[in-house]
């Protein structure tokens, strides 16, 4: 594997130079999608709004999730007073909650949530190094499936951003303390504990209940008093999902 | 001693991902992330600023922009007039960018407000949003609460998240 290791990068001479610690905030991975099936009718127990939630797979453990919703409402039945509850989850965490609620209320709001990335519990080696691309997990591996495997994350004191395991094991056995494994950076760790994650799918996105069903009830994706003509009409919603490195 | 090589891309070795070195010119140089977690706040009918919208911030640079984000739960929260008012300013290093006023009868939300506005240089500067009531207990909009949640009327409380992003052009 060739690697270029520079402190900076000169675009051009009317330019200072680019330390490459200023790249390391960066987006590694996005997802959106846009929602144009029409209105959609909540009840009073909470369920996923559709075309706002995704079941995500983090590219790694170690970034952040920012998710974008961009979502129209209105009132559109029942009493004028129109009422909900919405909570904002990812992977089966509650991030935080917040009501959508007035009298005759139409609007379309932008909602953004920041989250930490999530994975399997992680396995940690005490004594663990790196030396040019080889992973040595010297101490016995402990936690979670208490064995590295190929994709997860590693972490540690000194451990460059980024770090994957690549192949492997190529010595020992995956469980085994001394095993020996290919990363995809390569640097020098000398004897520090080194935590390995794996991402898995997760779902991020928003759910959501009406105060009554079909009363005090805000709908997504739909209009009231359209054009001074009362005509309901149909409004798209979109998230956008972006996963990224704050860096270092 | 310097390298002074020069490249016009950089490409990885399967030749799938060329990035020009020039793309690398708009870049975040400085973040931070603020959640606020302390529970409804009670503005009065002077101007104060709002806790958890705020940060004093120091940009690295000069020439950047600052990105400012904040997710701010409002609510009625069964106080006074149903009609809820209230008066905002957004602040970067005492300049006053932006002012606007949110009402309605029985108003709760939870949106998120963006703004981008040059850095004023080096030093520390306070960037965010000040609020007032309307009315002090009446007509009034609250912050980091609810009302009438899943149908019982209970006051929840709500966090608040604030983004700043400094970036180069």
């Amino acid at each position: 594997m060739s690697q270029l290791i520079a402190n900076n990068i000169l675009i051009d001479t009317t330019n200072n130079p680019i330390p490459l610690t200023e790249l390391g905030y960066r987006v590694i991975k996005t997802a959106r999608a846009t929602y144009d099936s029409g209105q959609w009718n909540p009840n009073t127990t909470y369920n996923w709004i559709p075309g706002m939630f995704n079941d995500y797979t983090p590219l790694l453990t170690t970034s952040r999730i920012r998710m974008t919703c961009m979502i129209p409402f209105a009132r559109n039945s029942g009493a004028a007073h129109a009422i909900s509850s919405w909570i904002f989850y990812a992977n089966n965490v509650e991030q935080g909650r917040h009501a959508v609620m007035g009298e005759h209320y139409e609007d379309m709001c932008t909602y953004v949530w920041d989250c930490a990335s999530w994975g399997a519990t992680p396995v940690t080696s005490a004594n663990a190094t790196i030396l040019g691309t080889t992973f040595t997990a010297v101490g016995q591996p402990t936690g979670g499936a208490a064995a590295f495997s190929i994709g997860q994350q590693l972490t540690g004191t000194g451990v460059a951003l980024g770090t994957v395991i690549t192949a492997g094991p190529l010595t020992g056995s995956a469980g085994a303390p001394g095993a020996t494994w290919t990363v995809n950076q390569a640097q020098t760790v000398t004897a520090t504990t080194i935590t390995g994650t794996l991402p898995t799918s997760g779902r991020i996105g928003y759910q959501m209940r009406a105060y009554g069903d079909d009363n005090h009830e805000i709908r997504p994706y739909c209009t009231q008093y359209w054009d001074g003509g009362g005509s309901v009409q149909v409004s798209r919603g979109q998230y956008v999902i972006e996963e990224y490195l704050v860096g270092v | 001693m310097a390298n002074t090589a020069q490249f016009a891309y950089i490409q990885n070795r399967a030749a799938t991902v060329t990035v020009p070195v020039t793309e690398l010119r708009t870049r975040v140089i400085q973040s931070i992330r603020q959640d606020y977690t302390g529970g409804v706040w009670n503005p009065d009918n002077t101007y104060n600023w709002i806790p958890g919208a705020y940060y004093d911030f120091t940009p690295r640079r000069a020439d950047s922009v600052i990105f400012y984000s904040m997710r701010l739960p409002t609510s009625r929260h069964t106080s006074g007039a149903t009609h809820c008012i209230g008066n905002f300013y957004f602040y970067a290093n005492n300049i006053n960018y932006y002012q606007w006023e949110e009402s309605l009868q029985h108003m709760d939300n939870g949106k998120t407000w963006q703004f981008q506005v040059p850095s004023w240089g080096t030093g520390t500067g306070r960037i965010g949003m000040q609020n007032r009531a309307h009315a002090n207990d009446s007509n009034e909009v609250r912050m980091y609460t609810t009302e009438y949640w899943d149908g019982v009327g209970s006051n929840q409380n709500c966090k608040g998240q604030l983004i700043i992003e400094e970036i180069l052009l």
